[in-house]
């Protein structure tokens, strides 16, 4: 069964991206950029996967990592994000609710090898 | 873009196969043709020289029985006197008794049958008639055969005769050769003749005999006498009216005349020559007979002899050249068949030149080369496009990564001038802008020096050196709270402090980085 993963980023072009790798390696994408979409596809269509940024256009990650964790505690999230933060912060606040934490700046094959480690086939 | 009909490789192909299986074929029918029309040639010369051998027997056995006949029949009326009935009867036993013998002579000189009787000559031949011969009166008015040179000849020489053939006019109405031999009575001592046994062959009974002896279809038998007359020939019109000498001027071909010199000369052999009339290659095996002095040629035509081994290779040719189309539209249907992948690939290999890696390339059904190139194909189209994916992915995070560095730089109060390490500057944030009321392209690549001036520090009067900024960036040390006045575009000038930071890359320092913060309390 094909295995279905949210992506969230204000960004389209990133969005767009994701999209592309992540359903040539097979997998069924959703892609959002607001924390009440992601909240609704997480009630309608749970995903195996979330992948997210931490700048949305309506909030930041924090709360959205903080949100999903509310609805849908064990779906295991994946923080992608640009160097505005350091790891260590990240590791700090959020490193707990988070499966992953990858930098943008990381290659598609780098976040398609972290995608498998945390979906098995 | 496909290639032209004439220049895909199929036809290409098919077009080779063609030439080289064309060309084999052709040199290996050509050289089997040579082979075997040399064998069949050697065979048909063996042959004719054997059916010119068993005509010349046939011939000699014939024409040697009637000679030896009339020489002893001659003899027989030497020894006893006769009636003219009885003559009559020996004529007419010695016809019964040849089936060779068509007619038979007996002729006297004056007196010599009966003393009562001036001339006796009778003429005995075989007849369609109910009574199967005919009794002839040679002294009647219209045959005087006293008078006529074949009897003359016959006596004067005293010895046998061979004739030309001829039309036996008034006779038997037939073509046919005569020999003669004369018979003697001793008178003293010498041996006068005084008639002529002659016994007369009939032309359509020596045809019949040559016949036998023609060994196929295509040869023939001519069959001439001493002075080249001809007695038999494949066409009935040549007997007696032509000689070898004008059937050779009338062909164009004097081989038949050196054939003759040759029988003439008792020698045997063969030629082959060219008819000219009608144009004919001719094989022709000459042999002389042993009596008479004639001659036999059994000749074939070499290309009516070579017919069915020409018909035959006409027909393997046409059917080896329908072979060869069929094989071409084979080559050409397997090759397509094999090599339409290649095609989809081709067009392909386009939509991927135009960036378009979402090409379709269809799954291989085969494991043969083409299959493997397909397979290959569509794994190098897989790795491009994850390259390509990858190289967007990367241009976009570096896009998404400066454009947030941009935006922290610029969100920063303090003026930031980041320079080179000659001190040029090489970016500057908005701050700078604001306060200095210079553009950012007024400002590019100008020495820091001209908008800011190191002051003396507190305590004393006298400002740095000119150079402590550059030595510090070469010495790669940070200089903190340095006191220098900015000067703006209107000339005002504004106290600020510095801080410069050294630019490093991999321990390298590559220029610096100078931060002003205003300070109120100097201004």
């Amino acid at each position: 069964m094909t295995k279905h993963i949210l992506t969230i980023d204000d960004e389209a072009a990133i969005l767009d991206l994701l999209r592309e790798a992540l359903t040539a390696a097979g997998f069924q994408v959703t892609g959002v950029s607001t924390l009440e979409e992601a909240l609704r596809v997480v009630r309608d269509d749970p995903p195996n996967l979330i992948i997210t940024d931490l700048q949305l256009e309506d909030t930041d990650g924090f709360e959205v990592i903080d949100h999903l964790k509310e609805v849908a505690p064990a779906i295991p999230i994946i923080l992608l994000t640009g160097m505005l933060f350091d790891a260590e912060v990240i590791r700090g606040p959020i490193g707990k609710k988070i499966a992953a934490y990858v930098e943008k700046t990381a290659s598609l094959a780098r976040i398609l090898g972290e995608v498998k480690r945390h979906l098995p086939s | 873009m496909r290639p032209s009909f004439f220049n895909s490789l199929p036809v290409r192909l098919a077009g080779l196969i063609l030439l080289l299986s064309g060309l084999t074929l052709l040199v290996l029918t050509e050289l089997n043709r040579r082979a075997v029309e040399r064998i069949l040639l050697e065979q048909a010369e063996v042959q004719a020289a054997a059916a010119a051998s068993a005509v010349v027997d046939g011939l000699d056995t014939v024409i040697g029985s009637v000679e030896r006949l009339a020489r002893f029949v001659a003899r027989d009326l030497e020894g006893r006197p006769l009636t003219a009935a009885e003559v009559e009867k020996v004529a007419r036993n010695v016809v019964i008794d040849s089936p060779n013998i068509y007619g038979c002579v007996i002729a006297f000189e004056p007196r010599a049958l009966e003393a009562a009787t001036e001339r006796a000559g009778l003429y005995v031949h075989r007849s369609t008639t109910v009574s199967r011969f005919v009794v002839r009166d040679l002294t009647a008015p219209d045959q005087t055969y006293w008078t006529r040179d074949w009897y003359r000849e016959v006596i004067d020489k005293a010895q046998a005769v061979w004739s030309e053939p001829f039309f036996d006019r008034g006779g038997t109405d037939r073509n046919v050769v005569r020999v003669a031999v004369p018979f003697f009575r001793t008178v003293g001592e010498d041996r006068v003749p005084i008639g002529i046994v002659a016994a007369l062959i009939d032309l359509d009974w020596l045809r019949r005999l040559a016949n036998v002896s023609e060994f196929s279809d295509t040869s023939y038998t001519i069959i001439f006498s001493r002075t080249g007359r001809l007695v038999i020939h494949p066409k009935p019109n040549y007997v007696i009216a032509e000689t070898l000498e004008t059937l050779a001027e009338k062909t164009n071909t004097p081989e038949l005349v050196t054939i003759q010199q040759n029988i003439v000369a008792k020698r045997q052999g063969a030629l082959r020559y060219t008819e000219m009339v009608p144009p004919r290659r001719v094989h022709a095996n000459y042999k002389p007979t042993k009596v008479a002095g004639w001659g036999v040629i059994v000749g074939y035509d070499e290309a009516e002899f070579l017919k069915t081994q020409r018909d035959f290779r006409r027909i393997t040719v046409v059917f080896l050249g329908a072979l060869l189309a069929v094989l071409a539209g084979v080559v050409i249907f397997v090759t397509r068949f094999a090599l339409q992948p290649l095609g989809q690939l081709a067009v392909a290999a386009d939509e991927i030149a135009r960036q378009n890696l979402d090409c379709k390339v269809a799954e291989p059904k085969r494991s043969d080369e083409v299959g493997l190139l397909t397979r290959s194909f569509r794994s190098m189209r897989d790795a491009l496009k994850e390259q390509h994916l990858e190289r967007r992915w990367a241009s976009q995070s570096l896009e998404h990564q400066l454009h947030y560095n941009r935006l922290i730089i610029n969100s920063i109060s303090d003026l930031v001038f980041v320079l080179t390490k000659s001190l040029n500057i090489s970016r500057i944030n908005p701050a700078v802008v604001r306060l200095t009321g210079f553009t950012e392209v007024e400002l590019l690549k100008t020495p820091l020096g001209r908008q800011v001036r190191l002051m003396p520090p507190s305590g004393s009067t006298n400002p740095p050196a000119p150079d402590t900024l550059i030595v510090a960036l070469k010495d790669g040390r940070i200089m903190e709270d340095i006191p220098v006045l900015i000067t703006g575009k209107d000339g005002a000038e504004t106290a600020a402090l510095l801080t410069l930071v050294p630019l490093r890359d991999n321990n390298r320092v590559v220029g610096g980085v100078v931060t002003l913060r205003v300070v109120p309390s100097v201004e």
